[in-house]
């Protein structure tokens, strides 16, 4: 009898081993129930933190209502867009400070006072300057993205493998195949890194974009709902949010399996 | 095939690398006054110890650092083609066997297609058909090496600069690459410089070794390898007079002469 419960217990463990996935629904599923468990047993617990149950109904009425799409969408392109021109910016910067040592020295102390500066707080100030739309967010998405992909810019091309370079010069490439063979190739690995840890950083500036002013947008949403006390509102956009990473996150997940196909192991962690 | 083959003269050539200090930028010499001819055709070795400037020169022959002093002229003109074969493999990553060999084809002028029969043949040439679809990363060094030789072939180079190209691999693999180098030597008669700091290899390989000073570097001295061709690696390490000639390469290097002083 005990043997039996044992070697049960052992093919459970073996099961989760080999499906770490499977593990991780699981969790998944115990959260969610303890929250709703929580939400039903502690008096005032649904109206301070709301209830799956709520964020699903909620969910519900907001798709039929056209509320997800209307509030989701400004969110997707400012995060979209920041993303890119973060992407854009830095890699020009990047490839700039690393050509040239007069702009790295010129730029430096520059891009560290902007890195070491919380950018958050230039939420107010663009969205005085750029207004309460889409563009104040996009930039300050780009604000937060761009230091980020220019450090990974940066630090890919001094890591570019010199006899790489030295065997397509012995072999007469010019400039534009040394850059498509050699350079662009070296960098991928480095910009998917980039992208990344960019994804959770666009997020981040277009949702405080939102939160100072905007008229639509999850972040939006989350100050609407708070105004009038509606926790399952604001759980609800802060739930769509977390979907939208991990589906962005993914996306890149699923490139970079086919662009580092060459890896021994597709995986890339970032500095 | 033999208009294909260059000679080489160089000529009191010295290198100098800038060197960044924290405060200032200095000059520092790691080749020179060096002078030697090869034929075409010729194998040549160059053997010194470690840092004495044997990458230096090689690759201030191929034109990819620039020459303080001194020229250096390549017989069939300034087109020459130069096969280099790095200590590393220096294919690229991201490219299969097949596509290695292809860029090395396109490089030299070779239309897509063309270029992909012709990698196919000579990855047949060197043993490699299946691993066409591989990447360098999936390939053993010894087959890393042999895919290394094929682009350089591929690129059809009117002199092999080969700078330690077998250093990386253990004794049993280097044997195999180095017969299998020897045979396509035998073949194509071309003229190689071929840089390694290890005495054996030199004269197992060349028809002359230069062994140069500790660095800055300067050719110190040359000795003729008078072994007969074909030569195969593993039994010319025991033919008559190879003792003899390793011996007097040996008592030429610097290391050996300061330990005697
Ligand atoms: N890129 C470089 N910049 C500055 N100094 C270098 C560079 N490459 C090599 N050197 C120096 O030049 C000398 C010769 O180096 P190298 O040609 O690599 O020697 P070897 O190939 O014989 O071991 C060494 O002192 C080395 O430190
Ligand atoms: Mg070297």
């Amino acid at each position: 009898m005990r043997r039996d419960a044992r070697s049960g217990q052992r093919t459970t463990k073996a099961l989760l081993r080999s499906s770490p996935h499977l593990a991780s629904w699981i969790l998944a599923l115990a959260l969610i129930v303890t929250w709703q468990i929580a939400a039903d047993a502690v008096p005032g617990m649904a109206s301070l933190a709301s209830s799956p149950l709520l964020v699903t109904q909620r969910l519900i009425t907001m798709t039929e209502n056209g509320d997800l799409w209307h509030n989701l969408l400004p969110t997707l392109e400012e995060t979209i867009g920041g993303l890119l021109l973060g992407l854009l910016v830095g890699i020009c910067g990047g490839v700039l400070m690393a050509r040239s040592r007069f702009a790295a020295t010129v730029l430096d102390p520059y891009v560290i006072g902007i890195n070491g500066l919380p950018r958050v707080a230039l939420g107010p100030f663009f969205v005085v300057w750029f207004g309460i739309g889409i563009l104040s967010k996009v930039l300050l998405a780009v604000s937060i993205v761009f230091v980020v992909v220019l450090f990974n810019t940066r630090e890919g091309i001094e890591s570019i493998d010199h006899d790489l370079v030295d065997a397509l010069r012995s072999m007469r490439a010019n400039r534009w195949q040394m850059l498509r063979h050699v350079v662009v190739p070296s960098l991928i690995p480095w910009l998917l890194a980039a992208t990344k840890i960019g994804i959770g950083l666009a997020l981040t500036g277009a949702v405080v974009g939102e939160l100072v002013g905007a008229s639509s947008g999850l972040g939006w949403y989350i100050t609407n709902s708070l105004n009038v006390i509606d926790m399952t509102g604001a759980v609800t956009a802060l739930f769509v949010m977390a979907v939208v990473a991990m589906v962005m996150y993914y996306a890149v997940l699923l490139i970079e399996r086919r662009m580092l196909a060459w890896r021994p192991q597709a995986t890339v962690h970032a500095r | 095939m033999d208009a294909s083959r260059s000679s080489l003269v160089v000529k009191n050539v010295s290198v100098r690398y800038a060197q960044r200090g924290a405060r200032q930028v200095s000059d520092l010499p790691a080749v020179t006054d060096v002078s030697f001819s090869v034929a075409a055709g010729e194998f040549v070795a160059i053997v010194g110890p470690s840092g004495c400037g044997k990458s230096t020169l090689l690759k201030a022959i191929a034109g990819l650092l620039p020459l303080a002093s001194g020229n250096v002229a390549f017989g069939s003109g300034e087109e020459t083609r130069v096969g280099f074969v790095f200590q590393t493999d220096a294919l690229l990553p991201w490219s299969t066997a097949s596509s290695n060999i292809e860029l090395a084809l396109r490089l030299a002028g070779a239309s897509a297609t063309t270029a992909r029969t012709r990698a196919r043949a000579l990855l047949a040439h060197v043993g490699l058909e299946h691993a066409a679809e591989l990447f360098p990363g999936q390939l053993s060094g010894g087959m890393r090496k042999r895919v290394a030789i094929a682009r350089a072939l591929a690129y059809d180079p009117a002199i092999f600069l080969m700078d330690e190209s077998f250093s990386a691999l253990d004794a049993q693999t280097r044997i195999h690459v180095g017969n299998f180098f020897l045979s396509l030597l035998a073949e194509s008669q071309q003229t190689v410089v071929f840089v390694t700091h290890d005495i054996e290899e030199a004269v197992v390989l060349a028809d002359r070794v230069l062994v140069m000073s500790r660095g800055p570097g300067r050719i110190e001295c040359e000795i003729t390898v008078p072994l007969p061709r074909p030569r195969d690696y593993h039994t010319t390490r025991f033919a008559a007079g190879f003792d003899d000639l390793r011996r007097r390469v040996w008592t030429a290097l610097p290391a050996l002469q300061e330990m005697a002083q």
